[in-house]
């Protein structure tokens, strides 16, 4: 069980990391060309330069340096900077990290209470508001709601690219309506359920029933998927850190994607996909604890 | 095709609607051009020459609403053609093949995933360069992963069903089962989902163009928003429009494809 866990762990990172590669240099364009045709420089010295990058030998004798170099942790140079690929993603992973933290907190607490407040909510008229709330932060563009919320908040602070608070609020309302819409579908799936029926029959406190046998349920389902969100807490960040201008791993994928320099691209390849293999096997192992069903499961088998 | 027409609720009608007014009314209604610069009118206000004002290059927002519209909509429908059709054979392909070959599709649709959509698109872009083919492409290529997931798995339950099986003891084809039946029975699923990748290709079409993936000037709502905070400290109103429009339009695909999904 833990055995084949780690085998697919393994698998997946190398696979999209294969992926990347893959693009990275099958897909027509070649980053030493893009850089000499702006910089006007002679054609022996781009050959010097794909030469230098190993640019000019068979794709699989690269492929195969790529995965030597990592093996002694090298994940190669940037074609600008000229710095390794390791450091130049530490040294922005703070910021980056701080803004994705701060963001999935928020993204909890307002997701679930959204989602609660519009499957559960004593009114109708707070269930619509609600229901219409998550609606809407559903198919607003965060690129929308940053240059507003930019524009807005100018005036009354000094120093936004300090601020932290502001972007990671914007962030996390975005990240929050696809788990509000979890949240929102599954405590409307539980209130019928039969046993949620019976209990009510019984004559068992409202409060008790919620608790128990409402919210307990469906948090087997909820928690995975707010580490799942990860995804697309790294794709907000991207646009969130272009909006307030903050540093970070996404402001260095931007410009490296804009730069062409593949090696920092293919190095953010790696980070997320190992990233992504150990919140998905976090994701199990909640799972795991919170639904005894599973548990039971894995001891037959 | 009539009665199919019929069968349609007035909410698809208004997506319908919504739809051609952007992509074949900008040819006919607006006399302004989308790119013509005005250097002596920027930032007008709203007037009668100009329906929506005008932005820091004195560019008439209405057009460019309409003709940007029209490339955010039509780009978008070409990634998603890109990522059904080949997210589907791919499941096809993973879900009627050997095991082995099944579970090497799955490995590398898994692994796919294990790239985020945006960052997946960021890779191929970084030698695909900019302006509209790179983004169809870009946004194409991260659906593929997710629709193949979905058809493998739609495609192995109608594999249980009765009359597959059936057909299947009756000596048919994998192809004729496949095309029989098997797509036949998943038709509506690839439909809804077709729908939420359209979404999500508006959406991230929308945001590549906004991040500089676009080539600068293109009529294109992702552009205008990003051409509108430029100005956004004077004049705030080149940046309502696209939003307004880009709200409506994930609106109303959230509301069909919540409603289909729920049949």
């Amino acid at each position: 069980m833990v055995f084949t866990r780690i085998v697919t762990a393994i698998a997946t990172i190398w696979l999209a990391t294969t992926i990347a590669f893959v693009f990275l240099r099958v897909l027509p364009g070649d980053p030493v060309s893009a850089q000499a045709g702006e910089a006007g420089v002679t054609s022996s010295q781009v050959q010097r330069q794909r030469e230098l990058l190993g640019l000019d030998q068979p794709v699989w004798v690269q492929y195969a340096n790529y995965w030597l170099g990592i093996t002694n942790g090298d994940w190669g140079t940037s074609l600008y900077t000229g710095l390794p690929v390791t450091i130049m993603l530490a040294q922005q992973a703070l910021p980056t990290i701080q803004l994705a933290t701060t963001s999935i907190i928020i993204a909890t607490i307002f997701g679930f209470s959204m989602g609660y407040v519009a499957a559960l909510a004593n009114t109708a008229f707070l269930r619509r508001t609600a229901t219409l709330l998550i609606d809407l932060s559903l198919a607003i563009p965060i690129y929308w709601t940053g240059t507003l919320v930019v524009f807005l908040v100018a005036y009354m602070v000094d120093d936004l690219r300090s601020q932290l608070w502001i972007p990671a609020m914007v962030l996390g309302f975005h990240v929050s309506s696809s788990l509000a819409r979890i949240v929102y579908t599954q405590l409307q799936d539980a209130v019928q359920q039969p046993y949620v029926v019976v209990a009510h029959a019984r004559g068992l406190q409202p409060t008790v029933i919620r608790q128990r046998y409402i919210l307990r349920p469906i948090l087997v389902t909820i928690l995975p998927a707010v580490v799942l969100q990860f995804g697309y807490l790294l794709s907000g960040t991207v646009i969130t850190e272009t909006i307030f201008q903050r540093t970070g791993i996404g402001t260095v994928l931007l410009r490296a994607t804009l730069q062409q320099d593949y090696p920092v691209v293919q190095g953010v390849v790696f980070a997320m996909a190992i990233i992504y293999v150990i919140l998905t096997t976090i994701a199990n192992v909640l799972a795991t604890l919170l639904d005894p069903r599973l548990r039971l499961n894995q001891q037959h088998a | 095709m009539l009665n199919n027409l019929r069968a349609l609720r007035p909410l698809t009608w208004v997506l319908i609607v919504w739809l051609v007014i952007f992509i074949v009314l900008p040819s006919f209604v607006t006399s302004g051009s989308p790119t013509q610069t005005h250097p002596d009118e920027q930032l007008l206000l709203p007037s009668a020459a100009y329906l929506l004002g005008t932005d820091y290059l004195g560019r008439d927002i209405w057009s460019r609403l309409l003709f940007g519209g029209q490339n955010t909509l039509i780009q978008a429908s070409i990634s998603t053609a890109i990522a059904v059709a080949i997210g589907t054979i791919l499941g096809l392909a993973s879900a009627m093949s050997f095991p082995v070959l099944d579970r090497a599709l799955l490995a590398l649709i898994n692994a796919a995933l294990a790239i985020p959509g945006l960052l997946l698109a960021l890779v191929s872009l970084t030698l695909l360069g900019r302006g509209s083919i790179a983004l169809i492409v870009a946004i194409g290529i991260t659906q593929i992963a997710p629709v193949a997931l979905i058809v493998r798995m739609a495609a192995k339950q109608a594999q249980l069903t009765d009359y597959v099986l059936a057909s299947y003891a009756m000596g048919a084809s994998v192809l004729h089962r496949t095309h029989a039946h098997i797509l036949r029975a998943i038709l509506p699923l690839i439909r809804t989902y077709a729908l939420i990748v359209f979404g999500y290709a508006i959406m991230n079409g929308a945001a590549l163009a906004f991040l500089g993936f676009q080539s600068p000037g293109t009529p294109d709502w992702g552009v205008m928003l990003a051409d509108a905070r430029n100005s956004f400290r004077l004049a705030p109103w080149p940046a309502i429009p696209p939003g307004i429009a880009l709200i409506v339009t994930m609106i109303l695909l959230n509301r069909i494809a919540i409603r289909l999904d729920r049949r």
